[in-house]
C-alpha cells in the first residue's frame, strides 16, 4: 500500500511554522498539499473513552442505564452477580449493552431472573451472560457490547462497541 | 460466546442510485424489499441532500426509521461490473411495512458474492451420498443411479412401490425452476402415485390430514387477520415462520387496532 508523503511534509511545515499564533490553524491548512490518495482508514471508527459509572455504584442484577458514546445512545451497565467471559472489574461480572434492539430500534428491558435484555416491539431476547446473544428474536445482530476498561479506583470506562448500533450508520455520528 | 461482526459502520446509500423493488426469497408471506446498487468507489454522506433517504444520518435515527440497515443488509455483489448491494426491508410495502426477518434481513449477506466468499456456498454438482458422506458428482452418474435404483424398486414391488421425496417450491420463482425436471419425470413420465414433499408426508398440507377435516390450510387474507375478532390457531408457529404475517397483521389486531365499536 502507498502511503501518502505530503501528509508527513505538512506536518513538519506545520511544526516548523510553530502553533502559537491564532491564525497557525488557518496558514497550515492552507499548505496542506491534496493527496490524489485518499489516508486509509481505520478499520474501526475512533471511540470516545467515556466513563459510565464507579464499580462501587453497582449492586449486583441492579442495572444502571447509561449512554455511550453520546447521550442519544441508551445503555446499561449490569453487575451480573457471576463471573462471565467477557465480564470485567474484580469479580469479572461487570457487563454493558446498547438497550436500543437492533432489530427494529425499540427500548429493551431487563429480566433480572434470566439475565436478559427484552424487547417489548418484536420480542427478540439478548442473553447479557453470553455477551449478548440474541435467543430469540429477529434481529440480525447479535446485541451490541461495550468494551470496558476499569481503572485502580474502580472507574469503570467505555471505549469501544463490537457491533453497529440500530439507527446510525457510523457508531460514532 | 456471541458472534460479533466488529463492524460498526456502513456505506451509506448515495442519492442516486439503481433502485429496485423485490420480494424476499424465503417463505410465502411475500415481503417487500429495497435493492440499491451503485458503484463500489462511490458513496454517499450525511447531509440530506448526499444520501438516498433524504434524511441527515449525522443524527440517532428512531425506532422504525427507513434510514438505518444492519451489516446483514450489506453485500458486494457482481452487476455490470462490481458494484456495492444493499437489501433492506421496504418500509412502504403493506405487506410487512419495512419490517425484516432473519431470513429476509440477511438476502444481501447471502447473496452471491465473490468479495465476501458466499459464491463458495453454492451447489454446483449433483451431490451423492457415498462412503459416509455427500460427494459431488456428474449428472450422467447421479441420473444413472436414479433410473437404477426406480428400476429396481419397480421391479420389486412394482410401479406403485415407487415413493418419491422431491423438493417443492421456494421463493423468488425458484419453484418453477427446481420442480420443473422432478415434475416431468414423476408426474408427466412415470405417473406416480407417492411423493412427498419438503417438510410435508405427502403432497398435502404442512398441518396433515386438515384438509380432509373440511380445514384448508392458509384460508384467510392479511386483511382478515387484522380484522378478524376471533383467530383460531391450529398446529402452526406463525411468529417463527410467517414471521412478518404475524408481527405485521395478527399483533396489530391483538393489540386491539382492529377493533370496532
Amino acid at each position: 500500500m502507498k502511503s501518502c508523503p505530503k501528509m508527513i511534509d505538512a506536518g513538519r511545515r506545520r511544526f516548523l511554522s510553530g502553533a502559537g499564533f491564532a491564525a497557525a490553524g488557518a496558514a497550515a491548512a492552507a499548505v496542506v498539499p491534496s493527496c490524489a490518495e485518499g489516508a486509509p482508514s481505520p478499520a474501526r471508527v475512533d471511540y470516545p473513552s467515556r466513563k459510565l459509572a464507579s464499580v462501587r455504584d453497582l449492586k449486583a442484577n441492579e442495572p444502571i442505564s447509561v449512554t455511550y458514546p453520546d447521550r442519544d445512545a441508551p445503555g446499561v451497565l449490569i453487575k451480573l452477580g457471576k463471573r462471565v467471559p467477557t465480564g470485567v472489574g474484580p469479580d469479572r461480572d461487570i457487563v454493558g449493552f446498547s438497550t436500543i434492539c437492533p432489530h427494529k430500534g425499540f427500548p429493551l428491558a431487563y429480566n433480572k431472573t434470566d439475565h436478559t435484555l427484552n424487547c417489548p416491539g418484536h420480542y427478540s431476547r439478548f442473553d447479557c451472560d453470553a455477551g449478548g446473544q440474541q435467543i430469540w428474536g429477529q434481529a440480525t445482530q447479535n446485541l451490541p457490547q461495550y468494551t470496558l476498561r476499569v481503572t485502580a479506583n474502580g472507574d469503570i470506562y467505555a471505549e469501544g462497541i463490537d457491533e453497529l448500533l440500530y439507527g446510525r450508520l457510523s457508531n460514532v455520528l | 460466546m456471541a458472534y460479533k461482526r466488529q463492524i460498526d459502520r456502513l456505506p451509506i446509500i448515495p442519492k442516486d442510485v439503481k433502485e429496485f423493488n423485490v420480494v424476499c426469497h424465503y417463505c410465502i408471506v411475500g415481503c417487500g424489499y429495497k435493492a440499491y446498487t451503485w458503484a463500489i468507489n462511490k458513496q454517499g454522506g450525511t447531509a440530506p441532500g448526499q444520501n438516498k433517504f433524504g434524511v441527515g444520518l449525522s443524527k440517532q435515527q428512531s425506532a422504525e426509521t427507513a434510514a438505518w440497515y444492519s451489516p446483514s443488509m450489506y453485500n458486494i455483489v457482481q452487476q455490470n461490473g462490481e458494484d456495492v448491494h444493499i437489501v433492506k426491508p421496504d418500509k412502504q410495502c403493506v405487506v410487512n411495512s419495512g419490517l425484516g426477518s432473519v431470513r429476509g434481513a440477511r438476502m444481501a449477506e447471502m447473496s452471491y458474492s465473490r468479495a465476501r466468499n458466499t459464491q463458495l456456498q453454492r451447489l454446483t454438482d449433483p451431490m451423492v451420498w457415498r462412503y459416509g458422506q455427500m460427494q459431488p458428482t456428474s449428472w450422467d452418474d447421479a441420473l444413472d443411479l436414479v433410473a437404477r435404483v426406480t428400476v429396481a424398486v419397480i421391479n420389486y414391488m412394482g410401479e406403485d412401490g415407487v415413493f418419491v421425496s422431491a423438493f417443492d417450491h421456494g421463493g423468488a420463482g425458484g419453484g418453477y425452476e427446481n420442480t420443473w425436471g422432478t415434475g416431468k419425470l414423476y408426474f408427466g413420465a412415470m405417473k406416480i402415485k407417492n411423493i412427498r414433499i419438503h417438510n410435508r408426508p405427502a403432497y398435502n398440507s404442512e398441518v396433515h390430514a386438515t384438509r380432509d377435516m373440511g380445514v384448508g390450510e392458509l384460508n384467510n387474507c392479511y386483511e382478515d387477520a387484522e380484522l378478524a375478532d376471533t383467530i383460531v390457531v391450529v398446529g402452526t408457529n406463525a411468529l417463527e415462520t410467517q414471521t412478518n404475517y404475524f408481527l405485521n397483521h395478527w399483533v396489530p389486531n391483538l393489540r386491539g387496532a382492529g377493533a370496532r365499536p
